[in-house]
């Protein structure tokens, strides 16, 4: 049994398929990155009211019950992939799980930017200052949720980030 | 093939005194010890089914979630229903194996209640990993001989399969870590050729930290300090990489056991308060059948237990090997 769970994580992790639950390849914090390039989720308006500097949806701890999650974090990396690569029926099903699940808390509607950006890490943790270029927005209504627009590949600046 | 494994087993092995004095009394012993242990496991189930009561009612409302393998087989049934029956399985199994744990059926049950349960858990966009080396301790357990206490009591090979079946299981537990720490050191190579920071650079700690309370923006009591410390870095990079690395190796060490489930215990500690990934799970797992759990026979000095460690009882090996060589030459 041990040498069956041992090959089978070299397996997953081998062919980077990481997960077939309840096997998984456990490359876990395997890669330090030095140069972190992944997907964010701005708060760019707040019932209709554009906010003074995007809000980046982790940090909005009081507003959102998923923000700062783990969780919320992976499925905005699955959502970006989907869109970016153009899987309509998966973005869909992402999108909904985000805004249902994580966007939840605040009643009005909530417009979201999907971005993607690059770092490094430890400069971004003491200056907060990344590159990031724009994936595409999204309105979550009250009830419903309607797709406003789609943007890949404007290119844009946080404030105060360097270019 | 057997001759294989034993001579493995002896070259893992640190050197014991031979002492076969009591050795029988000694297993029946362990028996005793283990079986109370295995109890204890399947009650604490109850803090998993008291985790899915929590749940319960924030997940019949989630018509939104990804069902994963086992739990996707049945799409086809409302996910309201879907929930509501899987929390009731898993609880019923959890019932069983605690009333019946000498019963294979009842553990067959459970490990049944596992799958279903942890695809429920993992089916909101993420896998997390904290119910792994439980179901893997689950199915390990699955072996364990099909009889009650008094019967196995009786019978030598019945207490040898029980005890046997015991060290597979904390054999599977620990070889989570290997795995995790064989990956590290393969990429901390490749980084390390391609000039990056990877696990073999003393910073590698201060980079993960960085990274993880970035993705979450959480702040930690520690995180700042192994971020700017390349002291504080390097000890976690190095002590981590090698409490995991050689995890597996400790099985056929068992004066270490304890001393490796504190060190695991230590390292989840740590990488809550740097980087706020709670593995409560595995901690729960370690203590019980690292720490708590019988390990080795008769009393070692702190000198005689340090001389076990992975790479000190090689080194020392070598030596010994070399210095014999050298006098018979």
């Amino acid at each position: 049994m041990v040498l069956f769970l041992v090959g089978s994580s070299l397996y997953l992790g081998w062919t980077k398929k990481r997960d077939i639950f309840p096997l998984f390849s456990w490359s876990l914090f395997t890669k330090v990155e030095n140069t972190r390039v992944d997907f964010a989720v701005l708060i760019t308006h707040l019932d209709g009211r554009a906010l003074e500097a995007p809000r980046d949806f982790m940090d909005c701890r009081g507003l959102f019950v998923g923000a700062g999650s783990i969780r919320a974090y992976y499925t905005i990396q699955d959502l970006a992939a989907a869109i970016l690569s153009r899987q309509p029926k998966r973005a869909r099903d992402l999108r909904r799980l985000f805004e249902e699940q994580y966007l939840k808390g605040h009643s009005g509607t909530v417009r979201y930017r999907v971005i993607a950006r690059r770092f490094d890490p430890i400069d971004k943790w003491r200056t907060g200052e990344y590159h990031q270029v724009a994936v595409s927005e999204h309105t979550k209504r009250a009830q419903n949720t309607e797709k406003k627009s789609a943007n890949t590949g404007s290119s844009e600046h946080s404030p105060g980030s360097a270019p | 093939m057997s001759s294989f494994f034993r001579r493995v087993r002896r070259l893992l092995s640190a050197p014991e005194p031979v002492d076969v004095d009591g050795l029988f009394t000694d297993h029946r012993r362990r028996y005793e010890q283990t079986w109370v242990i295995i109890r204890a496991f399947y009650a604490m189930h109850f803090f998993w089914v008291h985790r899915a009561l929590r749940n319960w009612s924030e997940w019949l409302e989630a018509d939104h979630a990804i069902p994963i393998w086992p739990l996707s087989v049945f799409s086809q049934i409302p996910f309201p229903q879907l929930v509501t029956s899987v929390i009731l399985l898993f609880t019923g199994s959890v019932v069983l194996a605690v009333v019946f744990p000498h019963r294979r059926l009842a553990r067959a049950m459970l490990c049944a209640g596992w799958l279903l349960f942890g695809a429920l858990d993992n089916s909101f966009g993420k896998i997390d990993h904290g119910f792994h080396a439980w179901i893997y301790v689950c199915l390990v357990l699955l072996l364990l001989p099909n009889q009650p206490p008094f019967r196995i009591r009786r019978s030598r090979i019945k207490i040898q399969e029980h005890l046997l079946v015991f060290a597979t299981a904390r054999a599977c537990f620990l070889a989570c870590y290997t795995i995790s720490g064989f990956w590290k050191l393969r990429q901390g190579v490749l980084q390390w050729i391609d000039g990056e920071i990877g696990w073999l650079h003393p910073q590698a700690m201060s980079y993960l930290a960085a990274n993880r309370l970035e993705q979450t923006a959480s702040e930690t009591i520690l995180g700042p300090w192994v971020i700017e410390s390349p002291l504080l870095s390097g000890l976690g990079t190095y002590a981590g990489l090698y409490v995991e690395l050689f995890a597996l190796l400790i099985v056929f060490r068992p004066r270490l056991l304890r001393w490796w489930g504190l060190s695991l215990i230590g390292l989840h500690s740590g990488a809550q308060l740097v980087m706020h990934i709670p593995f409560t799970s595995n901690v729960m797992l370690a203590g019980l059948i690292l720490v708590a759990a019988p390990a080795g026979r008769g009393r070692a000095s702190l000198m005689e237990t340090i001389a076990q460690l992975p790479l000190i009882c090689g080194t020392s090996r070598l030596v010994r090997m070399l210095a014999t060589r050298f006098k018979s030459a």
